[in-house]
């Protein structure tokens, strides 16, 4: 995978996203994270109250924005996570591997940020 | 800087996107290249509140949002739009669905944009579609300002018609040693009548600048018949009586209601009701504008002085008038007559109608004949 990390971030895809521009991209990963987060609490909440349409709406959030700075990997494992979710109650390991991927952007990210600052 | 270019780095652009990461790429490539009116909303409740506020060039629209979605959107908008206004919404897509794809075609959508952007292709939609959009708003706005122009034109026309009309019946009136006030209060009371028989606005307006012309005919009878001082000779009174004939034949032949209209009550505005008036025409054998003018013209002449009478007070006008009712006059306009009476809605005290009010009025009416006209021409 071309400037991939080990399922993190593409970083030739953020570049572009980005329009290498470094300050909008710090801004950009700053901002992901944090909706990610919240989005990804609500997840844990719809799964824990059973309440599918928050599931669904949350990762069909977390996929776009995922996508949107590069993350492909979490993307597609929420695509999966997503049609699981349309069917029925997605099985924990599943949501382990949603957990997983996005602790590994998430990790990702805050270096990007780290190096670009 | 051209019509095109102006424009469209000014442009006013919505961002309908309820992923916040996405709007700020989206918006970070569109700033970059100069637009900077950008408007965000989160919802298609706030964008379709901010399509209100901002009336965007262009709108960038999510179709798959928590409560009211993308299509609604577009229904809503494309319903309230103005017809002919090209107002380009581009649909952002991810993972659309064919039939997805054409309901939101149908509804509206003028392009799509594959999520994640890419750059290059969000700037170079912008640019073509606001292009496109500026390019249709100058053909509109020369197309409007050559709508003016034809409105104008044909307004000034009707209005040189309307004031010629005026000047024409001023003729008569001056040979008869008026000072023209006479053909204007005849108009005037004439539209009164009318609009008391509940005749249409337009009739009333058309018989308001037709009437002044019932005695236009008298520029043909000789001096000492018409200014005689005193009563006529059978054999003068047969001259007098020419008048209606002379205006008719002045007036024949148009194709303008108001002059056709004018050409009636020139002929037959001295019928009796009872048969007994100049030809001996009768009841609603006379046209109805004829019957109307008849009592406008007689009040006036009776409540002013004349070569060979004294003003009459206006009660004693009105009780003679009163009782010529089914000889003289039709009974049907004496009774709307005397309602405009009691109404003061026949004052001669009044300023006669300033050329201001009727003229408009005929303008249209007569804008709208030859409107017809012209369609009448195109169909044959």
């Amino acid at each position: 995978m071309p400037g991939g990390d080990r399922g993190g971030i593409d970083v030739q895809a953020l570049d572009e996203a980005t329009g290498s521009d470094p300050e909008f991209m710090v801004e950009l990963l700053t901002e992901y994270i944090a909706c990610s987060q919240r989005t990804l609490e609500a997840i844990r909440a719809g799964l824990a109250a059973g309440d599918a349409t928050a599931v669904l709406e949350g990762a069909h959030q977390l996929k776009g924005s995922s996508r949107a700075i590069g993350a492909f990997a979490l993307g597609d494992t929420l695509q999966s996570f997503e049609q699981t979710a349309r069917v029925g109650r997605p099985p924990a390991s599943l949501v382990a591997k949603v957990e997983e991927a996005f602790s590994a952007v998430r990790s990702h990210a805050a270096q990007l940020i780290s190096e670009a600052t | 800087m051209s019509e095109l270019d102006g424009p469209v780095v000014s442009a006013r652009i919505l961002v309908v996107e309820d992923n916040r990461v996405n709007r700020l790429v989206l918006e970070h490539a569109l700033r970059r290249e100069g637009y900077d009116d950008i408007t965000a909303a989160e919802s298609a409740e706030d964008g379709l509140d901010a399509m209100e506020l901002v009336q965007p060039d262009l709108v960038f629209l999510d179709l798959h949002m928590p409560g009211v979605d993308g299509f609604t959107f577009l229904a809503e908008v494309r319903a309230a739009q103005a017809p002919g206004e090209f107002l380009p919404i581009v649909v952002l897509t991810a993972d659309i669905t064919e039939e997805a794809r054409r309901r939101a075609l149908s509804l509206g959508a003028t392009d799509f944009l594959t999520k994640p952007f890419d750059r290059v292709e969000v700037v170079l939609r912008a640019k073509n579609l606001l292009a496109s959009r500026a390019a249709h708003r100058a053909v509109e706005r020369e197309r409007d300002a050559l709508e003016e122009r034809v409105a104008m034109r044909t307004r000034h026309l009707a209005l040189a018609q309307a004031e010629v009309l005026h000047r024409f019946a001023l003729l008569a009136d001056f040979r008869d040693d008026d000072t023209g006030s006479h053909t204007r209060r005849v108009g005037d009371y004439s539209a009164s009548i009318a609009k008391r028989l509940g005749l249409p606005a337009r009739d009333v307006e058309l018989l308001r600048l037709a009437a002044p012309l019932h005695d236009i005919g008298k520029i043909g009878v000789r001096d000492h018949v018409l200014l005689k001082p005193g009563r006529l000779t059978p054999e003068e009174f047969e001259v007098m009586k020419e008048h209606t004939r002379i205006g008719g034949e002045m007036l024949a032949g148009s194709d303008f209601p108001v002059l056709q209209l004018a050409e009636q009550v020139a002929r037959t505005h001295h019928e009796w009701w009872d048969g007994n008036g100049y030809t001996g025409l009768a009841g609603e054998a006379i046209p109805l504008g004829s019957r109307i003018v008849s009592v406008a013209d007689v009040y006036d002449a009776l409540i002013h002085a004349r070569p060979y009478k004294e003003a009459w007070p206006v009660d004693r006008a009105l009780a003679h008038m009163a009782g010529a009712a089914g000889t003289q006059f039709d009974p049907d306009v004496m009774r709307a007559f005397q309602a405009a009476v009691a109404a003061g809605e026949i004052d001669e005290f009044a300023p006669v109608t300033p050329a201001a009010v009727t003229i408009p009025a005929f303008a249209e009416r007569t804008e709208s004949a030859l409107l017809a006209r012209r369609d009448a021409g195109a169909a044959a």
